[in-house]
């Protein structure tokens, strides 16, 4: 089984489930594989919730480090390996920025000055740029909120002095129009 | 609550966000469940959120990936190391010849190595002496007497694995020796928040080689350790963890660049994070 996932490495392609038993394994071209056609999904998860390069960086490795230790508790009968990589990055981020005090500037406005200034879209897919641009601010400040700050609509309406309700239908409604765009 | 009563709630969009609290997010999903409209619904907003993610994706800059790849080899062989760290080492009786230069090293600790040093060569002969015995002794028995040659072979393999203590520990003071000697190395005391002792690190900012002298710490509970941190740009560092009251120097993980070290108590396992609030020695540098 080993020798065959080996194999399919070798050939730039491996089924989520061999990759997931080799990484179980420590195989260096596994570690690798993982690295190479996962880091810059991570990388920009981790870079968007510490919004500092010297702190993503720190970050960065220790979510790689957290990835392979917890492979073990991967179950693909019930998520998807990206699903489920993008989910531990998100978390183990929050928690080390929480925990080391990095400050979170308005997300939502860096996001706009990126897309902007042009950086986000001299870096991105013409089709990332076209999905974002097709939010508005608004929506793009939820959506952050909860996804790359970590916060609860109670959260949300306490910081920004607005009823829980109206936050509530904003995100859901930021929500729609991803999905409409989407589809 | 019909399917379309339930997509159209909004609790689905909540639910992805995750918003929900657990016993709403448990009803949305037993409600998927059985439920292919649900299920197919909650699909679309996953992924429709993750390409809004993904929108983000940034390639990490040059140079990460060979850092990833060799942080996490260091990690497995620390837990390697930390596992087989008191397996056998290989004598190099050449290394003798450094004890010749003790008068060059004033270090306090010096005397003690070199002492411990000779007793552990005498140990050696003598046991190599006791050996050697036990192997005519083992010659001249009797073959058919099983017990007398069972003892003797027991005795052979107590004396074998006494030897190779003997040689680790010999090893161990070598090592301490050379970074003693090294010019390279510069010596850091840690300090305890009460001020009453310290603990002695040894520090090459030219090559990152961490050195702790734990010889006059304090034993910890048995589920406790003690661990270092490396302190840069405000971001500690796990260098490893110090055994109390070992006499020769122990290598931690090396860094190149430092702002300060701690010591702090920590419970054993998988430590990532450092408790400042049980610190127990530090020092800032200038």
């Amino acid at each position: 089984m080993a020798n065959t996932a080996k194999e399919k490495i070798q050939q730039d392609h491996i089924p989520e489930e061999a990759l997931v038993g080799l990484l179980k394994g420590k195989d260096q071209k596994a570690l690798e594989y993982l690295y190479d056609h996962y880091s810059p999904a991570v990388f920009g998860i981790v870079l968007r919730i510490a919004n500092s390069e010297k702190a993503a960086e720190k970050i960065f490795k220790e979510v790689f480090s957290e990835i392979l230790k917890r492979i073990t508790e991967f179950n693909h009968k019930t998520e998807k390996f990206f699903d489920w990589l993008l989910r531990i990055a998100r978390s183990t981020a929050l928690e080390l920025v929480s925990k080391r005090g990095f400050k979170q500037n308005n997300l939502s406005d860096i996001v706009q000055l990126k897309v902007q200034e042009g950086i986000l879209g001299n870096t991105e897919p013409a089709v990332s740029r076209d999905f974002l641009n097709n939010l508005n601010p608004e929506q793009k400040h939820y959506l952050d909120l909860i996804y790359f700050q970590g916060l609860t609509i109670d959260q949300i309406a306490e910081k920004f002095n607005q009823p829980a309700n109206a936050v509530r239908n904003k995100a859901k409604a930021a929500l729609h129009m991803l999905k409409a765009l989407h589809s | 609550m019909t399917s379309q009563e339930l997509i159209n709630s909004g609790k689905l969009e909540l639910y992805v966000l995750g918003e929900l609290s657990e016993a709403e997010a448990h009803e949305i999903e037993i409600a998927s469940a059985g439920n292919p409209d649900v299920n197919e619904e909650i699909r679309t907003l996953q992924n429709a959120l993750r390409k809004y993610v993904m929108c983000f994706e940034k390639t990490p800059p040059l140079g990460y990936k060979r850092q990833v790849l060799e942080d996490l080899a260091r990690q497995n062989e620390v837990r390697e190391s930390e596992e087989t760290s008191k397996k056998v080492v290989n004598e190099k009786a050449e290394k003798f010849e450094m004890l010749e230069e003790k008068s060059k090293t004033s270090n306090i600790l010096l005397p003690i190595f070199i002492v411990t040093s000779l007793i552990s060569l005498i140990a050696a002969v003598f046991f190599a002496y006791r050996m050697q015995n036990a192997n005519n002794d083992l010659v001249n028995l009797n073959s058919d007497n099983s017990l007398v040659k069972e003892s003797s072979l027991k005795e052979k393999e107590t004396l074998l694995n006494e030897m190779v203590t003997v040689k680790s520990e010999l090893q161990s003071a070598l090592l301490s020796l050379e970074v003693l000697k090294d010019s390279n190395f510069t010596k850091i005391e840690l300090i305890s928040p009460d001020g009453t002792f310290k603990v002695p690190l040894y520090w090459n900012r030219s090559n990152g080689d961490i050195f702790v002298d734990g010889a006059n710490m304090h034993a910890v509970r048995e589920d406790k350790t003690f661990q270092l941190w490396t302190v840069n740009e405000g971001i500690p560092d796990n260098s490893g963890t110090v055994i109390p009251q070992v006499k020769y120097l122990q290598k931690m993980k090396g860094a190149m660049n430092a702002e300060a070290f701690s010591l702090t108590i920590e419970s054993k396992g998988d430590v990532t994070d450092p408790s400042f609030e049980n610190i127990y020695a530090t020092i800032t540098l200038e």
